[in-house]
């Protein structure tokens, strides 16, 4: 580029680009989500807004699942909300514990201008207005692992032990849970499509999923499932 | 360090290091699945390489005798292309990294 800023990191990834139209993100709305209240998608979602998930701070023992799941009349939650079980659908995994969820903005439009005085560093888009980066107020978050998984795959993620489980957290956008019973001639059908967190272990890990069943019996299928993992870096 | 970008917050923390990965905000939207069972989006730049993510979103989910998911897509040179039963709307969220 002729003028502006760019920063690649070590890999040589772009970090910040004043002449790109791709401005960063940053983390916002980092919630508590009880039991009682996990519909979909979290308040002050906007369209655009990727929503990030992990299990509560005290988890339930063994695996918390963690994605979207089936829409219960017509209502949206996230998979082991007590919304299912209060609807009837008691055969559904009930996450009793919560979850925290949160939302990454694009900073653009999303972030005010730098108040007089204020120190930091702050990059512009071309069009001079539109904020891209700002250091003082990026909240960033940091990605640990992306990838896409076609039918039947799975990925498992273990962070390094430097790192606070409570602070990573599953894109969710993309994924779904189902359970549907078997009626009269129809059979049966799972989805996990999603994440499965492991925080009670002594290395911790999270287990990404691309997986269908019917009747018991895992089948293949043309969705994929693209994930990404998060570090909450603030 | 010998290069790039430290960003700390004003409690000192270390927000951005010179070794992150950072996710940056290219486009988002919603399509319709055409009679062939598929929509094109154009994404200027986009190539079929690890540094453009998609995620998706509102995957179409029908409670009927054949359950099976088929939402799919390809990073395509100046495209992104989502698979989807003629007729569903899928959301689309297009990132850099």
């Amino acid at each position: 580029m002729a003028y502006g800023l760019q920063v690649l990191n070590e890999d040589g990834r772009v970090q910040l680009d004043s002449t790109e139209i791709a401005p960063n993100t940053f983390l916002s709305n980092v919630t508590t989500t009880a039991y009682n209240a996990m519909t979909y998608p979290p308040s002050n979602f906007a369209t655009g807004d990727l929503v990030l998930a992990r299990p509560a701070n005290t988890p339930l023992s063994g695996a918390t699942y963690i994605g979207i799941g089936q829409p219960i009349n017509n209502q949206e939650v996230f998979y082991g909300s007590k919304y299912a079980q209060d609807a009837g659908f008691t055969y559904l995994y009930a996450n009793t514990a919560g979850i925290v969820t949160a939302l990454v903005k694009t900073q653009a439009g999303n972030i005010s201008a730098p108040s007089s005085g204020e120190m930091g560093l702050d990059v512009y888009s071309t069009n001079g207005t539109t904020i891209l980066f700002s250091a003082t107020r990026s909240t960033s978050v940091r990605v640990l692992a992306q990838g896409t998984l076609t039918s039947g795959q799975t990925f498992n993620y273990t962070p390094p032990s430097s790192l606070a489980f409570n602070k990573i957290y599953a894109v969710v956008n993309s994924t779904m849970f189902a359970a549907i019973p078997a009626v009269f001639v129809f059979p049966s059908w799972s989805l996990a499509l999603g994440y499965t967190f492991y925080p009670n272990l002594s290395n911790p890990y999270i287990a990404v999923t691309n997986k269908t069943f019917m009747d018991g019996q895992e089948v293949s299928s043309t969705a994929m499932l693209p994930y990404i993992i998060l570090y909450d870096t603030n | 360090m010998s290069y790039g970008l430290e960003v700390y917050n004003a409690s000192g923390t270390k927000i951005i290091g010179y070794t992150d990965r950072l996710i940056r905000f290219v486009t988002t939207g919603t399509v319709t699945a055409n009679s062939s069972n598929y929509a094109d989006v154009t994404v200027t730049g986009m190539a079929n390489d690890d540094t453009w993510t998609v995620a998706l979103g509102d995957i179409p989910f029908v409670f009927q005798y054949n359950a099976t998911p088929n939402v799919s897509f390809a990073k395509q040179t100046n495209n992104l292309r989502i698979y989807a039963t003629s007729g569903n709307t899928v959301d689309y969220y297009v990132f850099r990294t």
